[in-house]
């Protein structure tokens, strides 16, 4: 029998704000409303304060992903002439918008945007892949250049850095205003952060619980649930949702309900999701009575969504738009994850290295190394892709996380031997 | 002419040893990641910057730090550098041109640090007020740090010279492309490049007098009809070409009447205002740059550029080259086929992973002439 986890009862919820978010999408036109795509971490709330309705690329290869359609769209991409190597939320996106109606997602072709808004705070690929959009559509492209912070980087190079952001925040504000032929709206604004600064708060509460042993939910959990934190932010439902996630961990909890049962390890996941891999893994996990019960993901969203302050939207926006963890050189992940360890009593690193997210995958193998040093704990690389099923091999990492399995037992045996 | 080209050839074919006889002299050296280095502020420190152009040799050592999936520019430089074969440099700087140029400076500082380490986190905007003013930052940055690794004060008359300079050697460059153009049977495509790469790693006033010594003795344009094609080739956006790539095409009936390379045009067509304030007007050349994949400026489209220089080649096809890995270009292809295809222009996309297959791009190549030839 296969082994299963409970997923948490208010996933049932998101079914439908998933449906009902590209629903609307699909009718934005005819409700005489704007409708923008936007880059996973960019600023938002500069577009929902206009009224704009966002669309996001990577959510929807994310959806793609996880029913396995998306290999698909990117086999079309590439008989565009977009090479292999190309991030493959962007493959995606570009192949199910030349199929138009055949795009193989369950929310059909994504709507054509009148606009796009994108920052390359989670890398530079982003920028490249919506310039191409922009081309395609022959739309605006509003970019939110935010410089990547180095290790050696001092107070007055990040006042810089941060000077730079702030201005481009306001010339974004310059250009929406005759885009839309509106003004800008600073008290809309101020409740768009605050409603996305309060859905932050409640979903960090919830993943920050997975502390507990034994971890009341899994990581994948988290990484399931997520759609709210990207793609509504500063709205209502958000808060709603995230309300309930953070209550039904909190429950889960006080029973002292374990989300693996006889949970033996506590890990870490590092980069992406696999959309397409989730339940496999899982499955793997459960057998090895392994919880992943951290993972770097969320903090690109929640690092810059926590610094958010509705006193001071627009500075905010600009503070925190710099802070997601990938935006970050080594030295800081390093400390973030040796960190992340002890907070979150790991007992090994599972490195997902997807192929086509080079912010995502190079300093992986320092990034054990220096953690191994400074906490004991172990690490493996394992080899895939977020939404191309093509750059995984079943074989090759189950024999990796066999022999990483291996690894961790004979630690434990050690320690209580 | 051969002789100077030999000169030429001796650099390129040995890149560091021209760079290590100045570290011996008592000079500083720095490495510079291609691009974006404005190589004048180096060289007003009294220091020769010299571009890190990688290597042919296999890579090895780096394998223990990176995924085999990166481009080869990278992992070779950093192969070169555990290697030991660049601990002659003082420093090395690493321009934000990509993610992968941006992520190894970091794990590059964790395992083989040089005295001086430095990044210039260039804009990836170059279409906004804002932007260019956080690149005068940046810029500044450099000469803020360069000035306190050297206790040398760079001075605005020595940039100016600097900048003067590394003009000088630009506009012999554009003089070289243009007998080319005008005849591109009179060099060698392997030459052209040599020359250009040589540029790279040697001293500029060094260059300059060997390049004008050929110039001067350059054969003029021939007036004999010329059978071969004239062919643009474009791509290597950061790495020098394979000169073996460069012969094939000659091999199968082309002659490169021009280029859109990085070791070519990209590196010299446009000048440093020397009107300007030295470091704004240094600033001012990277926003009006040729129009570059690594960069957002919707006012340069790489492909009007592209055409632009078919046009002015009156070349019949265009090759481009893209290094496997390499992301910025790879999102542009899907246009400028489309724009070359609507202009009638036929190219072939080569993707370049090292160690090459020389053999199956040849019989690419015949095919193409093949196609062009009809």
């Amino acid at each position: 029998m296969e082994a299963k986890i409970r997923p948490l009862n208010t996933q049932q919820g998101q079914v439908k704000l998933i449906n009902d978010y590209y629903g609307k999408g699909k009718t934005a036109r005819e409700r005489g409303q704007l409708l923008a795509w936007g880059s996973g971490i960019c600023a938002a709330e500069l577009l929902s304060a206009m009224d704009i309705y966002l669309i996001f690329p990577e959510n929807y290869a994310a959806d793609c992903g996880a029913l396995k359609v998306s290999t698909e769209h990117c086999e079309v991409a590439e008989t565009l002439g977009y090479p292999q190597d190309l991030c493959s939320y962007a493959r995606n996106q570009l192949g199910s918008t030349a199929l138009g109606e055949k795009a193989k997602s369950r929310h059909g072709p994504l709507p054509r945007p009148d606009l796009l808004l994108c920052s390359n705070n989670q890398c530079s690929t982003i920028t490249k892949w919506f310039q191409a959009v922009s081309r395609e559509f022959n739309i605006p492209l509003l970019i939110t250049d935010v410089p990547y912070l180095h290790g050696d980087i001092d107070d007055e190079r990040f006042n810089s850095v941060l000077g730079y952001v702030k201005e481009q925040l306001k010339e974004h504000i310059a250009f929406l205003e005759q885009f839309t032929g509106r003004h800008y709206d600073h008290d809309r604004l101020q409740e768009c952060v605050a409603l996305t600064r309060k859905s932050a708060q409640l979903y960090a509460d919830g993943l920050r619980m997975c502390r507990h042993i034994p971890s009341p939910m899994t990581a994948f959990d988290g990484f399931i649930n997520i759609f709210g934190i990207m793609c509504l932010r500063g709205s209502e439902e958000s808060v709603a949702f995230y309300e309930q996630f953070k209550a039904e961990i909190a429950e889960r909890v006080a029973e002292g309900f374990a989300a693996i049962p006889n949970e033996r390890y506590r890990l870490y996941w590092d980069n992406l999701p696999v959309w397409f891999k989730l339940r496999d893994f899982t499955t793997k996990f459960i057998s090895h009575g392994a919880c992943v019960v951290a993972a770097s993901y969320f903090w690109n969203w929640l690092d810059f969504m926590e610094a958010l302050d509705p006193s001071q939207p627009l500075d905010s926006l600009a503070r925190g738009i710099i802070q997601p963890y990938i935006n970050h050189g080594l030295e800081y992940k390093i400390e973030w994850l040796a960190n992340c360890v002890e907070e979150y009593s790991i007992d090994g690193l599972v490195m997902q290295s997807t192929r086509s997210c080079k912010p995502f995958f190079m300093g992986q193998y320092d990034i054990i190394e220096a953690v191994e040093k400074r906490t004991g704990v172990p690490g493996v690389i394992i080899e895939s892709d977020m939404c191309d099923l093509r750059f995984h091999s079943d074989a090759q990492v189950d024999a990796r996380l066999d022999a990483f399995f291996e690894v961790l037992a004979t630690r434990r045996r050690d320690r209580s031997g | 002419m051969k002789d100077v080209i030999g000169e030429f050839a001796i650099v390129v074919q040995n890149p560091l040893q021209r760079a290590r006889r100045w570290k011996e002299a008592g000079k500083g050296v720095i490495g510079c990641f291609p691009m974006y280095v404005p190589e004048e502020i180096i060289h007003a420190s009294g220091m020769l910057p010299i571009t890190l152009l990688g290597t042919e040799e296999p890579v090895s050592l780096a394998y223990k730090h990176l995924q085999t999936y990166i481009c080869h520019l990278v992992q070779s430089n950093f192969e070169l550098s555990l290697a030991g074969k660049l601990d002659f440099l003082d420093g090395i700087v690493f321009p934000g041109i990509c993610d992968s140029v941006t992520c190894i400076s970091d794990i590059w500082r964790r395992h083989h640090p040089y005295p001086f380490h430095h990044n210039i986190v260039v804009p990836e905007r170059m279409d906004s007020l804002s932007s260019k003013h956080y690149l005068m930052e940046e810029f500044t940055g450099l000469k803020t740090h360069l000035e306190e690794f050297s206790s040398n004060k760079i001075s605005v008359r020595s940039l100016r010279e600097s900048i003067a300079i590394y003009n000088g050697d630009r506009a012999l460059l554009s003089r070289l492309y243009q007998l080319r153009r005008a005849d591109p049977s009179l060099f060698r495509a392997r030459d052209v490049a040599t020359i250009v790469m040589a540029s790279m790693l040697m001293p500029k006033e060094e260059h300059i007098e060997l390049l004008s010594q050929l110039l001067k003795c350059a054969p003029q344009a021939g007036q004999q009809a010329n059978s071969k094609v004239k062919i643009v080739v474009s791509g290597y956006l950061c790495e020098g070409p394979e000169l073996e790539v460069l012969d094939l095409i000659e091999g199968v009936g082309g002659v490169i009447a021009d280029d859109d390379l990085y070791v070519g045009t990209r590196y010299f067509s446009t000048l440093v205002d020397e009107m300007l304030p030295p470091l704004e007007a240094l600033v001012e050349r990277y926003i009006k740059d040729v129009p570059c994949p690594t960069k957002y400026n919707p006012a340069r489209d790489w492909a009007d550029y592209l055409l632009s220089i078919v046009r002015r080649s009156e070349a019949k096809g265009v090759i481009i080259m893209m290094m496997k890995y390499c992301e910025p270009p790879g999102f542009d292809y899907p246009y400028l086929k489309a724009r070359l295809t609507a202009k009638g222009i036929p190219h072939l996309f080569l993707e370049i992973e090292p160690p090459l297959s020389l053999e199956r791009i040849k019989t690419r190549l015949q095919a193409f002439m093949e196609i062009l030839r009809r």
